[in-house]
């Protein structure tokens, strides 16, 4: 048998080399970096290279599955319909679109003079090719009822629906739907890499870390200015706040509130804040008691107080809510003023409504039973639980006792369907799809309560028949005047209690010019950015 | 020893195999469909389509009852198709080939580091007993065991990244990527290895042998080099080979806060987005390493120690 000598501190003094060694080398190769870097930024006119860092990492590239938003976001691809910073459609790839009378037939007029990043020619069989694509393989698109899509002329698309569908174009700004030319598959249709007709083009990846872009010289729009771009997925928020510090990032993507104070401090840091479509809130359920009866469900908006939920469990940062949009959304009905707080109002209510505290115990009571409620949320959005507590204890001011059940997101969504709760917080994304439809439709029309996103039993036909009518009116006015009067009555009845927006925090090197994150987050518009 | 190693390896097949029926079950008892935990990652929306879960339940094969589901999963296994992710389309295997070299470079690099400081340490603190070095070695053990590892990350990115700016903060790349989070991890695994160094080394300088060595006039440090130190690492090695074996997998927090995408973080996102061939995937492999680990252990003693036989039990 083989004997092996351990000879301890030959081992020792062997390992302490190579780890010796390999430190070094370390040091090395970073201050080699460095001088190159410092030497790039010395000389003007040198390339302009931004470095990104954001909790999305690239899982894919495949537009069909997984990959579309990290290409959108990119810019890599572009869309027939694009948004605008305050959540409303604008042209993107088509120059402009309209719907026959019966609402049944658009047509897309598709921008002349676009090229893939392969110098073919951007034109309606691309663009036809890739919608089938899309409609066969996303699964965004299984819920629309698209009857065909067809080619009318080089630079017409005609796409008939089954039944009047306002939100068509909104569902056209999905990066699933965007072209990418036929050359980003092989010949047996197996996917290569994405080819799109965005400002940049597609260089690299390696999966869960990084993309890299180079910029497109030939892009229709705006002139990239950047000449590379590397994105890179780094899910810990300290990581990318330690990153920006250390200069490794141009640009720390989706900071919490509390890093905030921190990166002021810092000279080189700019921190860009930005209200993005995502609201919290409370649904009530309504189909028990205590919030079956509208004075109480009233009383309990006027209970909260909104400016200390922003104040102390968003450190400052965050919109108050006072209906379902932010207000600087062009949907929002800016009009409404909300709930204020006001808890003498509530404890009237509550009284009106039977509830008194008969027994002096700080609890109020109706019949010999005292008013206790579930509050339930969710561990994974993280100012969710802290605005529970908080809320917990504005109840109780007005002789409200809560029960707080703070599970995981999918325990929680369970207990909601049982309809085991009386309050639910949750944090709820707003233009996933950029029209007030799919909102609507999920939370307030009450064919889809039932199994909808809120479960908590609102019924109003009014709503309802808004709602319907908001989905088969084309005029895009009209349609606002629905919605507003929607978001009046959804007010009115308080099936929900709106507490704040979500604002998003980005940490910019000031170095950076022309960044803003878009309020739903579909694109980083990265040829308006460059670094002076 | 062959047969030995061979049963040991043959035993390796009931384990995985009762390994992925508990997983399996463990999973289908988690609450939510997976179906739609998978489109709430993928689409970044609460509420995905209704008529995209139906499909994606169909195509998952959710619809058919658990023990289908799982003789299924053993039959494609055993074909040696560990099924694809539901995020990335990516083959299982695909995924855990992108993520295991990278948890095996950080695995050695640390269980190296970690060696390098706890054995000198350990040693010396048995050697000289309540001198200089024992004493920081227990203040500086006490200390390591009770910080999380998350946190010596911060202040070690602090120190060695913005502080002195020798190290990058984190990300994939050369050698000099490999050092902080290599260093995390080391110094929270070292204060058991070193104390446990410590203890068995104050065992074997106290037997018999150790007193004939110094009776007969042997050097110290052949005393120690040949008779106590390859004595007392038996022990050592055991814990060495286990927590090598913990590092596939229980490194989650280091590859998430060093921004490596290892095999750790793999597992867990899969477990988040409902990507449960993956989940079943990694497992497997963790445990088939795991299990492996242990029998090189076991067989490294009769490197070690001579008296140790793996006989054929008749």
């Amino acid at each position: 048998m083989m004997k092996i000598k351990l000879n301890t501190i030959g081992t020792w003094i062997a390992l302490v080399t190579i780890l010796g060694v390999i430190a070094f080398s370390g040091c090395m190769d970073k201050e080699g970096t460095n001088t190159e870097k410092i030497e790039v930024e010395k000389n003007s006119g040198a390339p302009q290279e931004l470095t990104i860092g954001s909790p999305w990492a690239p899982k894919a590239i495949n537009p069909y599955s997984g990959g579309s938003y990290i290409l959108q976001r990119n810019c890599i691809v572009e869309t027939l319909v694009s948004i605008d910073y305050k959540g409303k459609l604008a042209p993107g790839l088509a120059e402009s679109w309209e719907v026959s009378e019966d609402g049944l037939a658009w047509t897309f007029h598709l921008r002349k003079s676009v090229k893939f990043h392969d110098d073919t020619p951007f034109n309606v069989d691309a663009m036809k090719s890739s919608l089938e694509r899309a409609m066969e393989e996303a699964a965004v698109f299984k819920s629309i009822p698209i009857a065909s899509v067809e080619t009318k002329d080089d630079h017409t698309l005609l796409i008939t629906t089954k039944e009047p569908f306002a939100p068509l174009p909104a569902y056209l700004t999905k990066g699933e739907s965007a072209p990418i030319s036929s050359s980003s598959f092989d010949e047996n249709g197996k996917f290569l890499e994405p080819i799109g007709t965005g400002p940049f083009k597609f260089e690299s990846w390696k999966p869960k870390e990084e993309i890299r872009l180079v910029k497109n010289d030939d892009y229709w729009g705006t002139k990239p200015k950047l000449d590379k771009v590397i994105y890179k997925g780094i899910p810990e928020a300290i990581t990318r706040i330690m990153m920006s510090k250390a200069g490794e990032l141009n640009i720390a993507q989706i900071l919490p509130p509390d890093a905030v104070k921190g990166l002021e401090s810092a000279d080189n840091i700019d921190v860009s804040t930005k209200s993005i479509g995502r609201v919290r809130l409370i649904g009530f359920n309504m189909k028990r008691e205590p919030f079956n009866e509208l004075k109480v469900r009233k009383a309990v908006n006027y209970a909260i107080d909104r400016d200390a939920l922003v104040k102390y469990v968003l450190e400052g940062v965050g919109t108050p809510a006072r209906c379902l949009f932010p207000p600087e959304f062009y949907w929002a009905n800016t009009d409404l003023n909300g709930y204020t707080y006001d808890p003498e109002k509530a404890r009237n209510l509550l009284e009106e409504a039977g509830w008194i505290d008969t027994d002096d115990d700080g609890v109020l009571d109706k019949n010999g039973k005292p008013l206790e409620i579930t509050l339930l949320t969710y561990t994974e959005r993280a100012a969710l639980p802290p605005t529970a507590e908080m809320i917990q204890s504005q109840l109780a001011e007005v002789g409200i006792k809560s029960e707080l059940k703070v599970l995981k997101c999918d325990a929680a969504s369970e207990m909601k369907k049982a309809g085991e709760f009386d309050m639910f917080l949750v944090g709820r994304g707003l233009l996933f799809i950029p029209d007030p439809d799919s909102i609507m439709m999920e939370d307030y029309h009450s064919i889809h309560g039932v199994d909808g996103f809120l479960w908590y039993g609102y019924h109003n036909e009014r709503v309802n028949e808004l709602i319907d009518k908001g989905r088969v009116t084309m005029d895009i006015e009209e349609r606002k005047g629905i919605y507003d009067e929607v978001q009046k009555l959804v007010l009115e009845d308080a099936p929900i209690v709106y507490l704040n927006y979500y604002v998003n925090i980005d940490a910019v090197d000031s170095s950076v010019h022309g960044y803003q994150m878009h309020p739903n987050e579909y694109s980083f518009h990265l040829e308006n950015v460059y670094i002076e | 020893m062959l047969g030995y190693t061979a049963k040991r390896i043959l035993m390796l097949f009931p384990v995985l195999l009762g390994i992925s029926m508990v997983t399996f079950l463990i999973m289908c008892f988690t609450p939510g469909d997976p179906a739609e935990i998978t489109l709430r990652a993928l689409l970044d929306t609460e509420t995905p389509p209704k008529e995209a879960v139906l499909e994606l339940r169909e195509e998952m094969g959710l619809n058919a009852p658990i023990h289908v589901r799982y003789i299924r999963w053993l039959d494609r296994v055993l074909h040696g198709d560990l099924g694809y992710s539901f995020q990335t389309h990516r083959s299982t295997l695909d995924e855990i080939m992108l993520a295991l070299p990278i948890t095996i470079k950080l695995a050695i690099v640390s269980m190296l580091l970690s060696i390098l400081i706890a054995i000198p340490i350990g040693t010396i603190s048995a050697i000289k007993q309540h001198s200089l070095v024992d004493n920081i070695g227990l203040i500086g053990s006490l200390l390591t065991v009770s910080i999380p590892d998350f946190f010596i990350a911060i202040l070690l990115i602090i120190i060695f990244s913005l502080h002195f700016d020798i190290f990058p903060v984190a990300g994939y790349g050369g050698v000099e990527y490999w050092f902080l989070p290599a260093l995390t991890l080391a110094i929270s695994m070292a204060p058991i290895t070193t104390r446990l160094t410590r203890t068995s080394m104050l065992e074997v300088l106290r037997q018999d042998y150790i007193r004939t060595a110094r009776g007969k006039g042997l050097a110290e440090r052949m005393i120690i080099r040949r008779h106590s130190l390859k004595n007392a690492l038996i022990p050592v090695i055991t814990y060495i080979g286990l927590q090598f074996g913990w590092l596939f997998g229980g490194t989650v927090i280091i590859e998430t806060i060093f921004a490596l995408p290892g095999i750790g973080r793999l597992l867990v996102e899969s477990i988040y987005t409902g990507d449960f061939l993956v989940t079943q995937g990694c497992v497997l492999f963790i445990a088939a390493i795991f299990v492996f680990i242990n029998l090189v252990v076991d067989v490294s003693y009769i490197f070690i120690d001579p008296r140790i036989r793996y006989e054929r039990e008749t």
